[in-house]
């Protein structure tokens, strides 16, 4: 599965090859293809092939497999696009550099795969779009410059439900099947539609859906809080909200995800930061008091988030995070072979010693 | 030698440890010397993060009080010298997300410094090397008086006194408070005073001098009766220091306990 990891380098270039270098819009050709054709392009189509994957890359290794970055960590951001909205696929692809930086940073020794998704309203043509999990420039930007916005909206408010079902339902990702969790963001300044409608998920997710990748939910559709419960059992879930606190929106998010979940921004421009610091908190390779570069009234809320609770997941897991360059017996095999010749405590820093409170110097 | 590395820095030798963490020298690709202090054990890191909250708050004040300071035409302060700067905290994933806290020591390189709990068991040290110090450590408490006051909270949360929590740079005239190992919350001072005097009066060979047995009578005051608040100490310290002696630049004098021959580490 290669070893490629985002590079600015390779980001322009995709740019370039794509002809996506003006700032502003980006997905203008796909927007007309898709109401040309009334079909989107299926790299970004839910309806084609609906599961979404985030695997750990393996390349053949002497009759064994070799991880070559990392543990995968999928973080899915899906925006909305309506309205005033409609131009935040121009803003993704701006700040796609920036945002893959900036959560590599905060997540040391793993592979992070980008899902960068939108949503609309169910009144739309296209409600929405959803790419395969991915880690290199090329095919992020090429699947960003394939998203339709609709740019419209129908009622008030709009349907992100949808794409939380997709990521509870619809995805299969490593660091579920090993006890971890992804990262799952709705990006919105509206209030969320509650209902979830046999109808609709055929509708966005394909005909055939309850023949083959949901079959056992035909007769039982989840309802909203049912969906959000299993998400949060996946990902760490936040809403990005951009509008106030204590307004009807964030009274309703808060209400579906709790207060821990929902993150009031300013604007979409400082996601990367933003995405990242969560993202670096909850996996506590940052403190609190580290932040720096966003506002003293954004830390406060973001300090009362579950810091450290991919930390706490990770401690309960079996053996250490795959790394590259462990190897794995079989291609589907969940774990790397455990060194059982070498004692695993060898690279840990420190050996048991019985000390007091106070420091003892050596 | 442990030869590990976490994140840009090389982790080296093992210098102390606690009940709860190790403590690490390391080294950075940028060449900057740095302490690294390792949980013990993932439940054991709730003690570092609670030193991370503490040290960032102090930093932030010291921060506060430089602007100031600077605003207002007046000389620096140097709080920033009375305590480490804490580089970051984080939870390792490559050790079992034990949480680890960088820090590092302003102006000064860490090989200069040395835990002032050993300088003071193995040597003893003259009257005037002791008035820095026991001025620096009055200068340190009441750096959290006026952190109280700026909160406008009656009560200030001092930290637990313990020399072993400080480094010390003889030549350099520095005290370092770098670990935190608690903290007591305390409307009076009087307990501080006494203890931060005791420490100095079992470690300071005072002579016979008439103005080194009025210097003692102080010395034994706080310790016995202690201040309301650490500036009040300070100042009276001080004071007492200026009229006996003035204020000026003494050298690091100290023996080794149980012989009488002085040594003198001076500044460059």
């Amino acid at each position: 599965m290669g070893r490629e990891t985002f590079s600015v380098e390779s980001y322009r270039a995709a740019r370039r090859e794509y002809e996506v270098e003006s700032d502003s819009g980006v997905t203008r050709r796909a927007e007309q293809r898709a109401r040309d054709t009334g079909r989107l392009n299926e790299i970004v189509d839910p309806g084609v092939k609906p599961m979404r994957y985030s695997k750990i890359r393996l390349n053949p290794h002497q009759k064994k497999w070799i991880a070559t970055v990392g543990c995968p960590m999928d973080i899915e951001v899906s925006c909305d696009t309506t309205g005033s909205m409609g131009g935040e696929v121009d803003t993704e692809m701006a700040v796609l550099p920036e945002l893959y930086e900036a959560v590599a940073k905060v997540l040391p020794g793993y592979d992070p795969q980008l899902c960068l998704g939108i949503f609309g309203d169910c009144d739309d043509d296209f409600v929405i779009c959803r790419p395969q999990f991915e880690m290199e420039a090329p095919k992020i930007v090429n699947y960003l410059k394939e998203m339709a916005p609709q740019r419209a909206g129908g009622d008030y408010p709009e349907d992100p439900q949808y794409a939380m079902f997709a990521r509870a339902y619809l995805t299969d990702a490593y660091t579920n099947h090993i006890g971890l969790k992804g990262y799952h963001f709705i990006v919105t300044d509206s209030i969320c539609h509650r209902s979830i409608t046999k109808e609709q998920i055929k509708r966005i997710f394909g005909k055939e859906i309850f023949e083959n990748e949901l079959k056992n939910m035909e007769h039982h559709i989840p309802n909203i809080k049912k969906v959000i419960k299993d998400l949060k059992k996946k990902t760490h879930q936040f809403i990005l909200l951009l509008n106030d606190i204590g307004g009807d929106e964030y009274e309703d998010w808060r209400e579906l995800c709790g207060e821990d979940s929902v993150i009031c921004i300013d604007f979409t421009e400082n996601l990367p930061a933003v995405i990242s610091t969560i993202i670096g908190l909850t996996e506590g390779t940052i403190d609190i008091t580290e932040v720096k570069g966003l506002r003293p009234s954004l830390i406060k809320q973001l300090s009362k988030i579950k810091l450290g609770a991919q930390a706490e997941l990770r401690h309960k897991l079996p053996y250490p995070v795959p790394k590259a360059g462990d190897i794995f017996a079989k291609k589907s095999d969940l774990w790397p072979i455990q060194p059982s010749d070498c004692n695993p405590e060898a690279e840990m820093l420190g050996e048991p010693i019985v000390a007091s409170e106070e420091i003892e110097y050596l | 030698m442990i030869c590990l590395r976490v994140r840009n820095i090389e982790v080296g030798k093992l210098i102390g440890e606690t009940s709860k963490l190790r403590i690490y020298l390391g080294s950075t690709d940028a060449k900057q010397s740095v302490i690294l202090k390792v949980a013990k054990t993932f439940d054991d890191g709730h003690i570092l993060a609670e030193e991370a909250s503490k040290f960032n708050e102090m930093c932030a004040f010291k921060d506060e009080i430089f602007k100031l300071e600077e605003k207002q035409g007046k000389e620096n302060s140097h709080y920033d010298w009375l305590f480490a700067d804490l580089q970051a905290s984080f939870m390792e994933p490559t050790q079992d997300d034990r949480r680890i806290n960088v820090l590092s020591m302003p102006d000064i390189e860490i090989d200069k410094l040395t835990p002032l709990t050993k300088l003071s068991s193995e040597t003893e040290i003259d009257t005037w090397t002791s008035i820095w110090i026991l001025g620096r450590f009055f200068k340190f408490y009441s750096f959290f008086e006026l952190l109280a006051a700026s909160m406008d909270c009656p009560v200030v949360e001092y930290p637990i006194f313990s020399s072993g929590d400080y480094l010390i740079g003889p030549k350099e005239h520095r005290l370092i408070y770098y670990n935190f190992s608690g903290k007591i919350n305390d409307v009076m001072a009087m307990d501080f005073v006494k203890a931060i005097t005791k420490f100095i009066l079992d470690w300071v060979a005072i002579g016979d001098r008439e103005e080194e047995q009025k210097y003692l009578n102080l010395l034994k005051d706080f310790s016995e009766v202690g201040r309301d608040t650490c500036e009040r100490a300070h100042k009276e310290f001080y004071r007492l220091v200026e009229e006996l002696w003035g204020i000026q630049y003494y050298p690091f004098v100290y023996r080794e306990r149980g012989t009488s021959y002085w040594n003198v580490i001076r500044e460059e």
